[in-house]
């Protein structure tokens, strides 16, 4: 019988023959136009994204059988553990996930070389695809070869990281990024198929706009699930601490988001080519650029990444990728300039390049600050590091003007704007943001940040209010219809536009969540002698007593404490220190009572030993934080409203798959 | 020229993120080589049980301090540890080399009740030092390991004279038992 480990690298290898013939093929085939050599291009993607599927279910099949021959298994995955911890170990680790990126970059490309308009960009479309995964298939096999068989088998392996291990989401959070980061290599290949068949047009970013907007759903589903696993597995209470592998995640979101905007202006008034070619260059390179930083070892982090040989070779990528996009760029220069030019500085135009800078300069205040203790150390040699105090000052007074543009943006028509219509308008959202922050204020709310973020929400608010009732309120009166059907008209007919505005509603919600959750935090930690009780924040916490919870593959121990407010007991907490056996890490793990108002999270801190008489934890109310998952939900949700096929499609779509029935009936 | 501005600031950036990755990759990670705080204090004593094969010579169960005199060098291993298969036969044959000078000891920790497995591994390398069966994983945390391999060097007195982490080279095991035995 075959041994998995060969299986595997059989597969990688075939799979890298195989992109290197599908680039080689794909390039002769686009120059020389070629239709036959195309089409074979064409189906080499499928088959690359077979070869992979191979590899993964190999490794899939190794892990869930605990083949610790293959030196992955054997260093990452126990025989003790779950079935799901077992899946998910694929991505605990380095060469795992490697090979799960460039398998997810093989799914898309495939599906691409099926489903892609056939025009003049496909071709290299899939050829700027190929490379990237050429890149990441290469990886796999030279540098972080997963399958390297052992010559002798362990019996048995310590198991991925217990941070890992100690909550679900670990199993969906690295996919999302993923997921996220992959999609926008769609956008970037376009772009490049644009650059090299001189189309600089709008088509590359139409045909990409889907790509684009659902990369971007996945990567901020990423970024947020990544920061609630924080909130639930680390055991301080917070959930974003501008760490490195953190901050880099974002750096790609930001300038995709600028992108998002920014290729509407393009759509519209032919302008900003050069910078949404830039912007998805940036984007994508910034994807690969934090993936070297974090994966390199290079910059420390709470989050213990190994050094491997991936460095350099994640390096060299991000020069070539980026070198050969601005030199491609600088040569197609004479075809991105814009014909047309800024009517006036009161238009939705501008007000889309103003949101253009401000992530910029969020990108750039990131990208320094992730990188500066680098750049003094090479220049002066003295140990630094950049904490949240940085990060804080100088991001939060652009989110606030970020937040002023994304309210009076959408009001503004294209071109230029009626002044006293502006006017008229910023007079309500002024006012409705006067009115919020007075009563805030006279609700106790006293600080400066959050009373500020509290009238740019409202602001926000009466801007999105403005947006309906100006699409509705003309409709309603010239064709008679209550205002209700014609909000649900208006709803389902402009679903990119309405889909948009529950985005910006998840923003704003999430923009308070954060500001109360972090500006009115008390975080205390409390000794409780069992039998007892304490008082914080208006609970009583009545620690009952010890326990311990033992399964195969993990040992939980911690204090059962009683929750009670007004005399009534709400809820149950059960704070524990997790041990994942084959491994002497312990992991505090905390428990949390939601409520809409606010979270009471509470983690064992300290020493925690058997027959203790006392538990000493850490109690932690975070205001309105439900509101920062609930804001990221909803923009989830507004990029899938605003991506459903409308009416009209759904209709084409029926139509074709009855004939196909009946087609499928006559055979 | 905005032309050549543009290709200047792209270009100028994309060098210095690429002069500052060099350098970073130069330099490799920033030590996470945590300290012990054992060095240079007298580490923490212990009676361990012995593997069989090993009675004859150093009895039933192993104490620490009844080995003052004669610096030791103390190696946490698992069966299920990649470094320390790796590590394994280098330490068979620098043990070969530094018997008289060193005593090394081996020490199975984090896998309890896994002798088969144990047994298995030091006659796969033949390891001639002995090796203890710490089983309740006592000894592995008042030693504060993080993870394994991890190996004290431990001096005549009994106290800490150097923690490493990960696998050895012979070449360190000869530097530093030449620096203790100065």
């Amino acid at each position: 019988m075959i041994a998995l480990g060969q299986l595997g690298s059989a597969a990688l290898y075939l799979a890298a023959a195989l992109a290197v013939y599908s680039i080689i093929v794909g390039t002769i085939g686009a120059i020389s136009r070629d239709a036959k050599l195309l089409t074979s291009a064409r189906y080499s993607s499928v088959a690359v994204f077979l070869a992979m599927t191979t590899a993964i279910v190999t490794m899939e099949v190794a892990l869930l059988t605990s083949d610790f021959s293959v030196k992955y298994v054997a260093a990452h995955s126990r025989l003790a553990n779950p079935t799901w911890v077992k899946f998910v170990t694929l991505w605990a680790a380095l060469e795992g996930s490697v090979l799960l990126w460039g398998w997810i970059l093989t799914i898309y490309t495939a599906i691409l070389a099926l489903t892609a308009k056939n025009n003049i960009l496909r071709p290299w479309v899939l050829v700027v695809m190929q490379a990237v995964q050429l890149f990441f298939i290469s990886m796999t096999v030279i540098a972080a070869n997963p399958f390297i068989t052992l010559l002798k088998a362990p019996l048995d392996g310590p198991g991925p990281n217990p941070l890992l291990q100690n909550h679900w989401m670990m199993a969906v959070h690295p996919v999302l990024l993923y997921l996220g980061y992959v999609g926008l290599t769609v956008p970037f290949a376009f772009a490049m198929a644009a650059l090299i068949t001189k189309q600089p047009g709008t088509e590359w970013m139409t045909q990409s706009r889907r790509w684009t907007m659902t990369g971007w759903a996945f990567l901020t589903a990423g970024i947020v699930a990544g920061g609630w696993w924080s909130y639930v597995v680390l055991g301080w209470g917070g959930y974003w601490a501008w760490d490195p592998v953190e901050n880099v995640s974002f750096m790609p979101w930001l300038a995709a988001t600028a992108f998002i905007h920014s290729i509407q202006v393009q759509e519209r008034r032919r302008m900003l080519k050069g910078w949404n070619l830039a912007l998805i260059i940036m984007a994508f390179s910034l994807s690969i650029l934090g993936t070297f930083l974090v994966r390199s070892g290079i910059i420390s982090s709470v989050h213990a990444f190994g050094d491997g040989p991936v460095g350099p070779y994640l390096l060299v990528f991000f020069l070539v990728l980026t070198i050969t996009s601005v030199s491609l760029a600088i040569l197609r220069w004479d075809q991105l300039k814009d014909n047309a030019s800024l009517d006036s500085a009161l238009s939705r135009e501008s007000s889309y390049l103003a949101l253009n800078v401000l992530l910029l300069a969020m990108v750039f205040t990131v990208l320094l600050g992730t990188t500066f203790p680098l750049i003094v150390e090479a220049i002066t040699n003295n140990k630094v590091t950049v904490g949240a105090p940085f990060f804080n000052a100088i991001s939060i007074p652009i989110w606030l003007l970020i937040f002023l543009i994304m309210g009076i943006g959408p009001l503004l028509p294209w071109r230029k704007a009626k002044e006293q219509t502006v006017i008229k308008n910023l007079g309500f959202m002024l006012v409705g943001g006067f009115v919020a922050t007075i009563i805030a204020y006279f609700m106790g709310i006293k600080k400066v940040y959050p009373l500020l973020t509290i009238a740019i929400a409202a602001y926000n608010v009466v801007s999105l209010v403005l947006l309906i009732v100006g699409a509705v309120r003309p409709r309603a009166l010239a064709t008679g219809k209550s205002t209700g059907s014609v909000f649900k008209q208006y709803a389902f007919e402009n679903k990119r536009r309405f889909g948009s505005m529950i985005v910006h509603l998840g923003v704003i919600i999430m923009a308070l969540g954060i500001a109360g959750s972090s500006a009115y935090r008390v975080d205390q930690q409390i000794r409780i002698n069992y039998g007892e009780s304490a008082i914080f924040q208006g609970y009583e916490l009545k620690a009952k007593e010890q326990f311990m919870e033992r399964s195969a593959s993990k040992i939980s121990a911690g204090s059962i404490i009683e929750i009670w407010k007004n005399g009534k007991q709400v809820s149950t907490l059960k704070p524990r220190i997790n041990t994942f056996g084959g491994n002497p890490q312990t992991i505090p793990t905390p428990d949390i009572y939601y409520t809409f108002k606010h979270d009471l999270f509470l983690s064992v801190v300290g020493e925690f030993k058997v027959g203790q008489s006392y538990t000493a934890i850490r109690a932690v109310i975070s205001p309105i934080i439900a509101w920062l998952w609930f804001g990221s939900i909803l923009m989830i949700l507004g990029t899938i409203y605003a991506l459903s096929p409308n009416k009209k499609q759904i209709k084409v779509k029926a139509v074709q798959n009855t004939t196909e029935n009946k087609k499928g009936d006559e055979v | 020229m905005k032309k050549l501005l543009a290709f200047a600031i792209a270009f100028a950036a994309i060098a210095g993120i690429a002069a500052i990755s060099f350098f970073g990759l130069d330099r490799g990670s920033p030590n996470r080589d945590i300290k012990s705080n054992m060095l240079g204090k007298t580490v923490f004593d212990f009676e361990l049980p012995v593997y069989e094969r090993y009675q004859n010579e150093y009895g039933p169960s192993f104490k620490l301090s009844d080995y003052r005199g004669k610096p030791v060098i103390l190696n946490f291993w698992a069966t299920w540890c990649i470094s320390c298969l790796q590590e394994a036969p280098m330490l068979e044959s620098a043990w070969q080399h530094y018997k008289d000078k060193a005593l090394f000891v081996g020490v199975q920790t984090l896998e309890k009740g896994k002798d088969a497995a144990g047994n298995d591994f030091l006659s796969r390398f033949s390891l001639s030092f002995p090796s203890l069966k710490d089983l309740d994983n006592n000894v592995s945390i008042d030693y504060g390991i993080f993870g394994l391999p991890e190996t004290f060097f431990i001096d005549t007195e009994g106290k800490l004279f150097y923690k490493h982490a990960g696998p050895l080279t012979e070449a360190i095991i000869a530097a530093k038992l030449d620096e203790m035995l100065q």
